[in-house]
């Protein structure tokens, strides 16, 4: 390449990051064409474009693919609420008061370990397969970063601030309204945050350990899948994708807007 | 111990793992002595008989550790009242001596440890291959600004989604088999641990690279003598990670989609309601998560104890 064209459209674009970035996503669709259009793989592995296509403007497929979402997240606003109403009450107790760590923290982190998932079969059990059983799964997932975040934000309170507390002689009530809460908001809302796309992806995976008749988008792909409809499984997974990126890229900029107050000082 | 846990928490990563990439190594030393371990010491100084520090230790350590069992036994209890008066069916909350007895019969008859021994095989090949590729994935993204920028936006999409979320369609590609669990398990060890490392790589000091390029090392020497060094405890970190997460993916898939192991043993007893044997799995799950961790953390603060005498 001479020196002058360094400087050409073409160098600039394949110097660009965002067309570097969007060459493996390029190369892998038209690898996909390739292999439907050859026929290299079945299509019930890999489903061609058109068929796809059409399966997306299909009105039933997107009737159901749109009623299970609208279904999964009003148990996820459910299960969300109340799982962060917990957290935060375990969090900040736990922060707040030794004792009361002492009391919740070993039980709190035994089932912290617990993989996630491994609580279904129980949870069926007790519950049964409706939507009581999976608003309590998301509330047990919702709740666990809320718990850490909030309890990690009561207790890195800066020392000097709850001396400032001390000194003026603030009631706890008080200290905990203007001292300890705004000086932890920052990790507890990104807690917050963590815990919805957390949530929702364990939202999904219950629909899809309980399976096909307990509505909800996770159901619908599950029950797709079982038909072999690899168009739908498609359209689902990556509408389940992209809503979890969707959810995390909206939030993302929340708590440098809730606390650019911080910043001034 | 437990006090010491819960003074000691990461936020669990569900994505962004690169937030909390960098955890004070030095937490890891101080975690493990507890409060009551820390206090110890200094009354055995100040009193010269055996029996006085002894008996504080008692008068100090009881309200603690009724503080500690309050809240397990309360459960217990209730757990044990309710199943007693059969206020529940047994089927659907057996009684904690059932647990235990069903446990020591799992343990005995060789079922328990039969499924627990392949899925703890599989979390060994799994980790394998997850910590071989995400060790070189990270290293490619950190060390090569070219290869990050041709790989690493669409490697930091792909790391928003678990793959937990994508099991309906790989079980279409890749069938139910073990290909399927070797695959989401090393996914899930691959992001954490390539997100950490190329982070750790790239927050080497640039000063070390300059005396790296004043001393004309070898770029073996180089990666060998400063890079590595300089990334291990983001890499420790990673690597504790990844190995958590590829346990939470395989007990997923395996709850999911599985004929042996421990998550099909759980689902299988939950089919005939034998709730003795779900509940002995939880457990042990629980446990196996817990030892992993703790004993790559024990690793990683033995691994970088070198970093203390700086």
């Amino acid at each position: 390449m001479n020196q002058s064209a360094a400087f050409s459209p073409l160098h600039r674009l394949w110097h660009s990051r965002r067309f570097r970035g969007l060459v493996p996503p390029a190369l892998l669709l038209v690898l996909w064409w390739l292999a439907t259009t050859h026929e290299w793989v079945s299509p019930l592995v890999l489903v061609p474009f058109g068929q796809l296509y059409d399966a997306a403007l299909d009105p039933q497929v997107f009737h159901s693919l749109a009623e299970g979402i609208a279904s999964t997240f009003g148990r996820l606003l459910q299960g969300y609420g109340i799982g962060i109403g917990i957290g935060l009450a375990l969090g900040v107790g736990m922060g707040l008061s030794k004792a009361f760590d002492r009391i919740m923290g070993p039980s709190f982190h035994a089932v912290r370990q617990v993989a996630i998932l491994a609580w279904i079969p129980l949870l069926t059990a007790w519950f049964g397969t409706g939507d009581l059983c999976k608003i309590v799964f998301v509330a047990i997932a919702a709740a666990k970063p809320v718990v850490m975040g909030a309890f990690e934000g009561v207790r890195s309170t800066p020392a000097q601030l709850l001396e400032v507390g001390r000194v003026l002689g603030f009631s706890r009530l008080k200290m905990l309204r203007w001292v300890i809460l705004p000086s932890s908001a920052p990790a507890i809302v990104t807690a917050l945050q963590l815990s919805l796309i957390y949530s929702w992806f364990a939202a999904i995976g219950a629909e899809y350990v309980i399976g096909v008749m307990s509505g909800g988008i996770g159901s619908v792909v599950m029950g797709a899948q079982e038909h072999f409809r690899t168009d739908v499984v498609l359209l689902g997974v990556t509408l389940i994708a992209a809503t979890g990126v969707a959810m995390n890229k909206g939030l993302r900029g929340l708590p440098d807007y809730l606390f650019r107050w911080r910043t001034r000082a | 111990m437990s006090s010491a846990l819960g003074r000691k928490v990461a936020p669990d990563a569900t994505g962004g793992a690169g937030a909390q990439a960098h955890e004070a190594p030095a937490m890891h030393l101080v975690a493990s002595g507890s409060e009551a371990a820390l206090q110890l010491p200094a009354a055995a100084g100040q009193a010269p008989f055996v029996w006085e520090p002894m008996l504080a230790r008692l008068r100090h350590g009881a309200p603690l550790a009724a503080q500690y069992a309050l809240f397990p036994l309360s459960v217990l209890l209730v757990w044990w009242y309710a199943s007693g008066t059969e206020l529940l069916p047994s089927n659907i909350l057996p009684s904690p001596g059932a647990v235990f007895a069903s446990f020591l019969d799992l343990l005995h008859g060789g079922d328990i440890s039969e499924h627990l021994f392949i899925s703890l095989w599989r979390v060994a090949q799994g980790a394998a291959l997850g910590l071989v590729l995400g060790l070189a994935l990270g290293v490619a993204l950190g060390a090569s600004p070219a290869f990050e920028s041709w790989i690493g936006p669409s490697f930091r999409i792909l790391v928003q989604i678990p793959s937990i979320a994508l099991i309906p369609l790989l079980m279409m590609v890749l069938g139910i088999d073990d290909s399927l669990k070797l695959f989401i398990m090393t996914k899930a060890c691959v992001v954490p641990l390539a997100l950490v490392t190329a982070d750790g790589i790239r927050n080497i000091p640039p000063t070390y690279l300059e005396v790296a390029r004043v001393m004309k090392l070898s770029r073996w020497t180089l990666y060998r003598r400063v890079v590595l060094p300089g990334a291990m405890p983001a890499i420790a970190t990673g690597v504790r990670q990844g190995v958590a997460h590829v346990w939470v993916a395989l007990v997923a898939v395996e709850v999911m989609a599985s004929a042996e192991g421990i998550g099909y043993l759980m689902t299988w007893s939950r089919q005939i309601f034998q709730l003795d044997v779900v509940l002995v799995c939880v457990a042990l799950i629980g446990l196996i998560g817990f030892s992993l961790d703790y004993g790559l953390r024990r690793a990683e603060s033995r691994l970088l104890r070198w970093r203390g005498r700086e």
